[in-house]
């Protein structure tokens, strides 16, 4: 069989295959268990086909013999720089192999070195679409301190925490893999279009679905079990009670990862599901070298997680300082606490963002840098 | 027998000379009139001879000719009755006591004879009193706006009656003069003042200086952080007016018959707050004949415009030339006409639909309505805006807190000083203010030091900013450092501009609070 791993031919069979009207991974991976290899698929006869599949399809398998569609298509993915991977690939990711229905064909953009990564320990991020800055500020600083760690981050892509733990691992040089829910080629959400180029470039992005494919509302959950898949534990950053974040949760558990819960106040509603998780014996993760411990084995160091360093700060900046935190406080709220001015205020505040110490989520609102 | 009275008409929001002829002739028994009039002006002929009659003035079965010169320019309005009646009246003998070549007469006349008040008076009279025409008549009630005009004699009168008998020397008033030379610009109280909002230090802070350069101002975010209440009193930390500037806004009010006649001249600068339903003539000025828009009304003070991307996208636009230009000019078939519209631009607006961002826990909207909502605002708009702000609603608890906060009278000296710095500097200039410097100006009139000159180029590097992104900046700077009554650029003047920088872009990707 190894010889037939991945030559063009196999290559061709597998899109043939995936692309027959009516067949789906779950007939695929029955015939495939029954007859050996797609090659056997493709050369089996009717009388086989109608043993292991109902008449209908077997007949639809038996009228779309010809193979020059999906030749074709192969051409033109092989242009387009677009890799596929079959579970018999020798880059097929090992994770992904045992999880209950493993995709049989993933489109895969990138560079092909990057492929072998894959099996590197990883960690899934999943999130709300719409977090607030405090959870936006922790899913960056969680994410980047993983990939500092050469941990694989795994994510969907999506706007919000998705996005923003794709970005905190490529600022860190780190590895990501952005699972997505619609075609290979679709940008979605557009917006992040630029964040699509810089992953290609990077990391990997990769779809079960064929080039162009729109997404629809039931291709998210799907895709998740792929993120969780492809995942050793799964990073849950601020997730409401409802959040199809804990679909990705759900898929991990059956999968057998683990899950990690950053917990939140008690009373707010954008981290009701992550609570929840944490009651249910998800791992509450109060520092990302919790994780990391846990998955690598390494000691765990206490460290100071904000720079909380006042001593090389003149008394004004500290005073200011004292002030910010997680969430936004407004500028008029900071000079109302330090009686500073408003110029001198503006100034410092200029001063200390230079220093990186501090930052503007929104015009006139600051929190402290992580 | 020919007679001739002198007359105004307003084009634009200045007044021109207008002579009313009258001829009696032996012929057909006919009254008629010519000159380019329009029908408001063509009824005065019925108008006329029945209040002639219902004065007691006999009207001869006689051929009656009436010419407005000059006959080029269309003629508006009701003003011209009076004149009319007169040139009628000495073109049938009777004879004038006084210089009618050195007198302007204006008012519509009643059918039973009565003078009544007439819009446009100033503009009208101050062209006069320009051009050597010392006397005036008018409708008693224009008297006050007539005597605006320094060294007129106004005499104002209830009937066409009492004039006849003053023009014929029986009836002898004492006229009206107005020297002018105690004028002060005394500001009705109206009890307005920014020590009334409670708290908003920074919001306050991009006003004062706003105020100090003319920098148009964009305030954003939530509703319940006193946008429109500051913004409404911020003519009273602009410079006092002076005089020309006073007649100015005066006469453009005139025209449009705003004028409160115990108050005539407006001393305070206008505020202007248009509803965003305003067409886009409204705004600007148009008619058949044009008027003046909203714009030419917040001439000298603040055009506020409330809930920005609510406006119309035309209305909008058209501001554009305004902005630049300081005037607006209306073609219209005839001739075109110039109205003054130096405006210092004020305008508010949430960032979404729901008017909730960048309060994420609030607001509903996704990130596409936001970008659609904030996109109604164009970019060549967004460029002349200096200072953009984003503001918080004060917590209700706060609204109690007794603060001592700065008065009106204290923050204007420092506007007042600081604009008297720019006049000082751009005296040989085209300009008045920090904005309105361009390209080249900004060479010649600001030098940076090494730091300032490093820290220009860290925020061009850092905040991605365009060429015109940091001239916005280099401004305000300016202006700062003139608040200040500093001579250089200092660094701290950037950091500050800085922050009230207009980023060009409010929604920044995804993020709020």
């Amino acid at each position: 069989m190894n010889s037939l791993e991945e030559n063009y031919e196999t290559g061709v069979l597998h899109l043939w295959l995936n692309n027959i009207e009516g067949i789906n991974l779950k007939h695929i991976a029955h015939l495939k268990k029954n007859l050996g290899n797609v090659w056997n698929i493709h050369s089996a006869g009717k009388a086989v086909l109608t043993e292991l599949l109902s008449e209908e399809l077997a007949e639809s398998i038996q009228r779309n013999k010809n193979l020059d569609y999906a030749r074709r298509l192969y051409d033109k993915l092989l242009d387009k720089g677009i890799t596929i991977l079959y579970p018999e690939h020798s880059y097929y990711p090992v994770k992904l192999k045992n999880i209950h229905f493993p995709p049989q064909l993933l489109y895969i953009k990138g560079k092909r070195e990057k492929l072998k990564k894959l099996n590197n320990t990883s960690v899934g991020v999943v999130g709300s679409r719409n977090p607030s800055t405090y959870g936006r500020e922790i899913g960056r600083y969680f994410t980047g301190e993983l990939a500092d760690k050469d941990i694989n981050i795994i994510s969907g892509f999506a706007r919000g925490i998705d996005s923003v733990s794709h970005k905190a691992a490529l600022d860190k040089e780190g590895f990501t893999v952005a699972v997505l829910g619609s075609g290979i080629n679709v940008v979605y959400p557009a917006q992040n279009i630029e964040l699509y180029k810089q992953i290609e470039e990077e990391g990997l992005i990769m779809s079960e679905y064929g080039m162009d494919f729109q997404a629809a509302k039931w291709t998210f959950p799907i895709r998740n079990r792929i993120i969780s898949g492809l995942s050793d534990g799964i990073l849950v950053v601020e997730a409401r009670a409802k959040s199809g974040s804990l679909i990705t949760v759900d898929h991990g558990l059956e999968q057998g990862r683990q899950i990690y819960a950053i917990p939140g106040r008690i009373m707010d509603k954008s981290c009701e599901g992550t609570n929840n998780l944490i009651k249910q014996g998800a791992m509450c993760v109060n520092a990302p070298e919790d994780i990391i411990e846990d998955l690598l084995g390494e000691e765990y160091k206490e460290k100071e997680r904000i720079n909380n360093d006042l001593t090389e700060l003149t008394p004004q900046e500290a005073k200011i300082i004292d002030c910010l935190g997680l969430e936004p406080v407004y500028i008029d709220d900071i000079i109302q606490r330090t009686c500073l001015g408003i110029t001198k205020t503006i100034s410092i505040l200029y001063m200390l963002e230079e220093k990186r110490r501090i930052r503007q989520p929104v015009r006139g609102y600051y929190i402290l840098q992580i | 027998m020919f007679s001739k009275v002198i007359s105004s008409a307003v084009l634009g929001v200045d007044g021109t000379r207008i002579s009313v002829e009258a001829d009696v002739n032996d012929g057909l028994p006919m009254f008629t009139m010519v000159g380019y009039l329009s029908s408001s002006v063509k009824e005065a002929g019925e108008r006329v001879r029945t209040a002639l009659k219902n004065s007691g003035y006999h009207m001869p079965p006689k051929r009656i000719t009436i010419n407005l010169s000059p006959a080029d320019i269309r003629k508006e309005g009701s003003g011209f009755d009076l004149p009319i009646a007169l040139a009628v009246l000495l073109a049938l003998g009777i004879t004038s006591q006084i210089d009618m070549d050195k007198t302007v007469v204006i008012g519509e006349l009643g059918l039973d004879g009565n003078l009544k008040p007439v819009t446009g008076v100033l503009p009208r009279v101050y062209h006069c009193i320009k051009n050597g025409i010392t006397n005036c008549i008018v409708p008693e009630e224009n008297v006050k706006e007539a005597a605006l005009a320094p060294g007129m004699k106004v005499y104002g009168f209830h009937t066409l009656k009492e004039v006849v008998e003053f023009i014929q020397g029986s009836n002898r008033i004492p006229p009206v003069i107005n020297d002018m030379a105690d004028f002060t610009a005394t500001e009705t109280e109206d009890g307005l003042d920014f020590a009334d909002v409670k708290g908003q230090v920074t919001l306050k802070r991009g006003m004062e200086i706003g105020a100090a350069g003319f920098h148009n101002i964009l305030m954003t975010g939530a509703a319940g952080a006193g946008k429109s209440m500051l913004a409404k009193r911020l003519p009273t930390i602009m410079p006092r007016l002076t005089f020309e500037e006073c007649i100015d806004i005066t006469k453009i009010y005139s025209i449009r018959g705003l004028l409160d006649n115990n108050n005539v001249l407006i001393t305070k600068r206008p505020f202007r707050a248009p509803h965003h339903t305003i067409s886009n003539h409204g705004l600007v000025g148009g008619g058949v004949a044009p008027a003046p828009g909203e714009i030419t009304l917040a001439h000298n003070g603040v055009l506020f415009l409330d809930e920005l991307p609510e406006f119309s996208k035309n209305a909008l636009e058209v501001l554009r030339q305004p902005l630049e230009d300081r005037y607006i000019s209306i073609s219209r078939v005839n001739s075109s006409y110039i109205f003054p519209a130096d405006f210092m631009l004020v305008a508010a607006m949430n960032q979404c639909p729901c008017g909730n961002y960048p309060n994420l826990g609030k607001c509903t909207c996704t990130p596409n309505e936001i970008r659609r909502y904030q996109g109604r605002i164009s970019g060549p708009l967004m460029d002349r805006i200096d200072i953009t702000m984003e503001v918080k609603p004060i917590p209700y608890k706060e609204l109690f807190v007794e603060g001592s906060e700065e008065k009106s009278q204290v923050i204007r000296e420092r506007v007042e000083s600081a604009r008297e710095r720019q006049q000082h500097r751009y005296k040989d200039e085209n300009i008045l203010f920090n904005s309105q410097l361009e390209g080249s100006l900004i060479k010649k009139y600001i030098t940076l030091g090494h730091d300032e000159e490093n820290m220009f180029k860290d925020i061009f590097r850092q905040m991605e900013l365009s060429a015109r992104g940091i001239h916005r900046i280099i401004k305000l700077a300016r202006t700062i450092a003139d608040l200040e009554g500093a001579d250089h650029i200092r660094t701290g003047h950037i950091m500050e501009a800085t922050f009230f920088r207009n980023s060009g872009k409010m929604y920044d990707k995804e993020m709020g609070i």
